[in-house]
C-alpha cells in the first residue's frame, strides 16, 4: 500500500475536489492543543478520519524569541519543557487572547533545550502519548531529538524510543507505535548515503527493536529551497526507507520531503506526507523565525517534479513550445491548460493569475497530482515501480535542463533538484537491498 | 594494566572470602582474572554444598553501566543463559576486583568440542538454537553480549547449549578478550561494525558472531583461522565450506554472516528457523 497524507495545519479544510487523500499529520507547531482538541477531526474534515500527531520534539530547541508563535503552539501540548503552564480558560478567554498572553511570556517560559533526565523524559513521553491517544491516532509516533551530528552514537536517541516503547505498550497497548527518526541534512549530505554511518547505526538499532512503524522527518538546515537538491541528502531518504523496510519495519512514513517523498514510495515508504505551503513541504527551523508572507499562486508539473512561477515563467515555457511536456492535467488546472493550448496566457485565467493569496487552483491542483501519482504507484510491484521512479527522474531531470537553457527563470520555477534526485536514486537502485 | 603475577590461587580466595566457600579448585586463571569451582559453606545465601562458578576481575574502571546490566541480567532466566547468582567487589592483592558468581555448567566448552572434529548440522543447529534463545534474552533487556565464541558455550552432557560469560565482559577487561582497532572481543568473531569499533551494537552483532561459530561447528575449524581482516565483508559462504550441506541450512547461515546487520535474522527469528533443523 502506498498512501499520501496531508500534513494539518490551522486551516484544515481541503477542497471537496481532492479526493484520495489516506489520511493527516497533525503538526502542533502549526495548530495548538486547545484548537485541535476542539475540532471533530474526522467529521468535519474527511481526511483526517485516519490521523497521526507528529510530537516535533525536533523542534525543542527552537529559540522562543524569536520564533513565539511556534513556540506558544508548542507548549500548549505540555510535553516540550517550559517553566510555567499556559492553561486556557474557555469560559474566560477567547484563543486569540489565551495566544497573546502566551506569546507575550514565552520568551521566558520556553527552556529551548531537550529534556535529559530520565524522569523528564518519562513525564514528557507519557503525557505526548496520551494526548495522541485521545486524539485518536491510528498509530502513535513517539517523540525523538533531533539529530544533528554524524558522528552520534544515538545514544540520547535510544533512550527516547526505549522508554517510549515502554510507556507506549502502558498507555495503548493495542496501537502500534512508530519510531522518529529526525535528522538534520547536516549529517546527510557530506559523505556518500551508503557509506554514512550515522544511516547504518540508525538502520541496524531500529531494526534490531522489531519497531512496528518509522516517521522519517529530514531537517533542512544546509540548504534554502522547497526542495532537498543534494543527492545525499535525498539518497539518504532512499536507503533509510529501503533498509527499515528489509530489516522487517512494517510501515515506513516520511515527513517534510517535499515531493522527494513521493519519489520515496519507489525506495520503500509506505506513505508520504505534504502539503501545498512551504511549511507543509520543508522542515527548517529558521522557517519559525519569519512570517510567511502571502503566497501566489504556482503551477505543479508532475512531468518536471517540480512547480512554475506564475509570473511570466510558465508563458515563456509554453511559447518556447513546452507545454507538452509540462502540462499537468487535473480538474484544477484543465482550464488554465485549455486557455494555454488556444494561445492565451496565464493571466487570461483568474485562478492561476499571478495575485497575492489566489492560491486556491495551486492547492487543490497540486494534492489531486501528488494523489493521483500515489495510487498510480500503489498498483505497481516493487520492480516496476523502481523503472516507473527511474523513467519519471529522468525525464524530469531532461525537462529542467531544456528549461534551463531558457531562463533564467524565479527560482520558485524548479528546475535545479532534478539531476540530484535521478543521481540520488540510480545510486540507490544500484546499492539497494 | 596491573595482572595477576603469580596467577591467584586458591588460598587468597579463601582468604578474601573467609568462610564462604567450602572447596575451591581452580578452572582457569590468567594474568587478567581467574575462574574457579566453589562449593557453598554453611550460613551462606546458597545451599551449603552448592557449586557455582567463581570469576575474579581485575577491574578498575567499572562504568556504572555495568552495575546496571548486573542488575538486568539478574532478571535473565533463560536455560540457554548462565544463571546469575551473585556479584560485588573486593580487593586482593590491593588491586579493586569484580567478583562474580554464575551456575556451574557440567559439560565441556563447544571450544573443546569442536577441537575433537566437525559437528553435525543437526548438532550444530540445536547450539545455534540454543545460544540464539540466550542471545534473545539478554537483548529483550538490551544487552549485547559481544563475545560470543566456543569458548563461551558450554554443552551440557544433554547436548543442549548454555552461553556463559554473560554481558559483563563488554566493560572489563579479561584474559580472553583481545582489543582489535578500539573495541572488545575476541579476533575472528567480531562483526564487521564491531572491528569498527561502532559503539551502538545491537543482537545483530552477537548474530554475526553465532554465525561464525556456526561455520566453525560445521568446519571443524574456524573458518578464516580467526584472520579478522576476512570477516570485513561479512563471513564465508557456507557453502564453500563443506559440501554437501543443506542449501536452506547454509542460507540462513549466510544472513547470520551478513556484513549489514539488516540482513541479518532477529536472535527470535533465528530460534524458529533453525527448528526445521533439528528434526534427526
Amino acid at each position: 500500500m502506498k498512501e499520501l497524507f496531508v500534513t494539518a495545519q490551522y486551516q484544515m479544510s481541503l477542497s471537496p475536489a481532492i479526493t484520495g487523500i489516506a489520511g493527516g499529520v497533525i503538526m502542533p507547531a502549526n495548530v495548538s492543543y486547545h484548537s485541535v482538541s476542539r475540532r471533530a477531526l474526522g467529521k468535519s474534515y474527511p481526511y483526517l478520519k485516519r490521523r497521526l500527531l507528529d510530537p516535533q520534539m525536533y523542534l525543542a530547541e527552537l529559540n522562543a524569541a524569536s520564533c513565539r508563535k511556534a513556540c506558544a503552539k508548542l507548549a500548549s501540548y505540555g510535553w516540550f519543557p517550559i517553566t510555567r503552564e499556559f492553561p486556557f480558560d474557555s469560559s474566560g478567554q477567547t484563543q486569540a487572547e489565551w495566544r497573546k498572553e502566551v506569546m507575550e511570556s514565552i520568551e521566558t517560559a520556553w527552556t529551548a533545550r531537550v529534556p535529559t533526565d530520565v524522569k523528564q523524559i518519562d513525564d514528557c513521553i507519557r503525557t505526548c502519548l496520551t494526548v495522541q491517544q485521545q486524539l485518536g491516532v491510528e498509530a502513535l509516533i513517539l517523540p525523538a531529538p533531533l539529530t544533528q551530528d554524524i558522528n552520534s552514537t544515538l545514544s540520547d536517541e535510544l533512550e527516547w524510543l526505549e522508554r517510549g516503547l515502554q510507556l507506549s505498550h502502558v498507555i495503548a497497548p493495542g496501537t502500534p507505535a512508530y519510531a522518529s527518526i529526525a535528522l538534520s541534512d547536516v549529517a546527510l549530505r557530506g559523505p556518500d548515503p551508503f557509506s554514512n554511518p550515522l544511516l547504518s547505526i540508525v538502520l541496524d538499532q531500529l531494526t534490531a527493536r522489531g519497531i512496528r512503524g518509522a516517521y522519517i522527518v529530514p531537517v533542512m538546515a544546509s540548504e534554502d529551497s522547497y526542495y532537498f537538491t543534494h543527492p545525499h541528502t535525498v539518497g539518504a531518504l532512499f536507503r533509510l526507507c529501503n533498509g527499515l523496510k528489509a530489516g522487517g519495519v512494517e510501515r515506513v512514513m516520511v515527513s517534510f520531503a517535499g515531493t522527494a517523498g513521493l519519489a520515496c514510495l519507489a525506495a520503500g515508504a509506505d506513505a508520504w506526507t505534504t502539503g501545498w505551503y512551504r511549511s507543509q513541504r520543508r522542515m527548517r527551523l529558521s522557517d519559525f523565525e519569519i512570517v510567511e508572507g502571502r503566497v501566489v499562486p504556482a503551477y505543479y508539473s508532475h512531468p518536471l517534479g517540480g512547480e512554475f512561477h506564475m509570473e511570466g515563467d510558465l508563458d515563456r515555457a509554453v511559447a518556447r513550445g513546452f507545454l507538452p511536456r509540462v502540462a499537468d492535467d487535473t480538474t484544477a488546472s484543465n482550464g488554465l491548460l485549455r486557455a494555454l493550448r488556444a494561445g492565451r496566457r496565464v493571466a487570461s485565467v483568474p485562478e492561476w493569475r499571478y495575485a497575492l493569496s489566489n492560491k486556491a487552483a495551486s492547492i487543490e491542483h497540486f494534492l489531486i497530482a501528488c494523489s493521483r501519482e500515489t495510487a498510480s504507484w500503489a498498483t505497481l510491484d516493487d520492480a516496476t515501480l523502481q523503472l516507473e521512479a527511474t523513467r519519471w527522474l529522468e525525464a524530469a531531470y531532461a525537462l529542467s535542463a531544456d528549461l534551463q537553457r531558457i531562463g533564467p527563470f524565479n527560482p520558485r520555477t524548479a528546475t535545479n533538484h532534478q539531476h540530484g534526485w535521478l543521481q540520488a536514486f540510480q545510486r540507490f537502485a544500484a546499492e539497494r537491498y | 594494566m596491573p595482572a595477576f603475577d603469580p596467577p591467584l590461587g586458591p588460598a587468597e580466595i579463601d582468604a578474601a572470602f573467609p568462610g564462604r566457600y567450602l572447596r575451591i579448585d581452580v578452572l582457569k586463571s590468567g594474568g587478567q582474572g581467574a575462574v574457579f569451582r566453589v562449593e557453598f559453606g554453611p550460613n551462606q545465601e546458597q545451599p551449603a554444598g552448592a557449586s557455582v562458578a567463581l570469576k575474579i576481575y581485575y577491574a578498575d574502571q567499572l562504568e556504572e553501566r555495568t552495575q546496571r546490566e548486573i542488575d538486568a541480567l539478574k532478571q535473565v532466566q533463560v536455560a540457554s543463559l548462565v544463571r546469575f547468582v551473585a556479584t560485588g567487589r573486593i580487593s586482593i592483592r590491593g588491586l579493586p576486583c569484580l567478583w562474580l558468581e554464575t551456575a556451574f555448567i557440567e559439560g565441556e566448552s563447544l571450544a573443546d568440542v569442536i577441537a575433537r572434529g566437525s559437528l553435525s548440522v543437526l548438532q550444530t543447529a540445536r547450539i545455534a538454537h540454543d545460544v540464539a534463545g540466550a542471545l534473545h534474552e539478554l537483548w529483550a533487556h538490551r544487552i549485547v553480549h559481544r563475545d560470543v565464541k566456543p569458548d563461551n558455550i558450554m554443552l551440557r552432557p544433554d547436548g543442549h547449549a548454555v552461553l556463559i560469560d554473560l554481558g559483563v565482559a563488554r566493560h572489563i577487561a579479561l584474559d580472553s578478550l583481545t582489543t582489535y582497532g578500539k573495541t572488545w572481543g575476541t579476533e575472528g568473531y567480531l562483526s564487521p561494525e564491531q572491528s569498527r569499533a561502532v559503539r551502538s551494537l545491537t543482537c545483530k552483532s552477537d548474530v554475526f558472531a553465532l554465525g561464525v561459530v556456526v561455520q566453525e561447528c560445521l568446519l571443524g575449524r574456524h573458518p578464516t583461522a580467526r584472520r579478522q581482516p576476512q570477516l570485513v565483508a561479512g563471513g564465508p559462504a557456507t557453502a564453500t565450506l563443506q559440501s554437501g550441506l543443506p542449501s536452506d541450512f547454509c542460507a540462513l547461515v549466510d544472513r547470520m554472516v551478513h556484513r549489514d546487520p539488516v540482513r541479518r535474522p532477529q536472535p527470535a527469528e533465528l530460534v524458529d528457523d533453525m527448528l526445521p533443523f533439528l528434526l534427526p
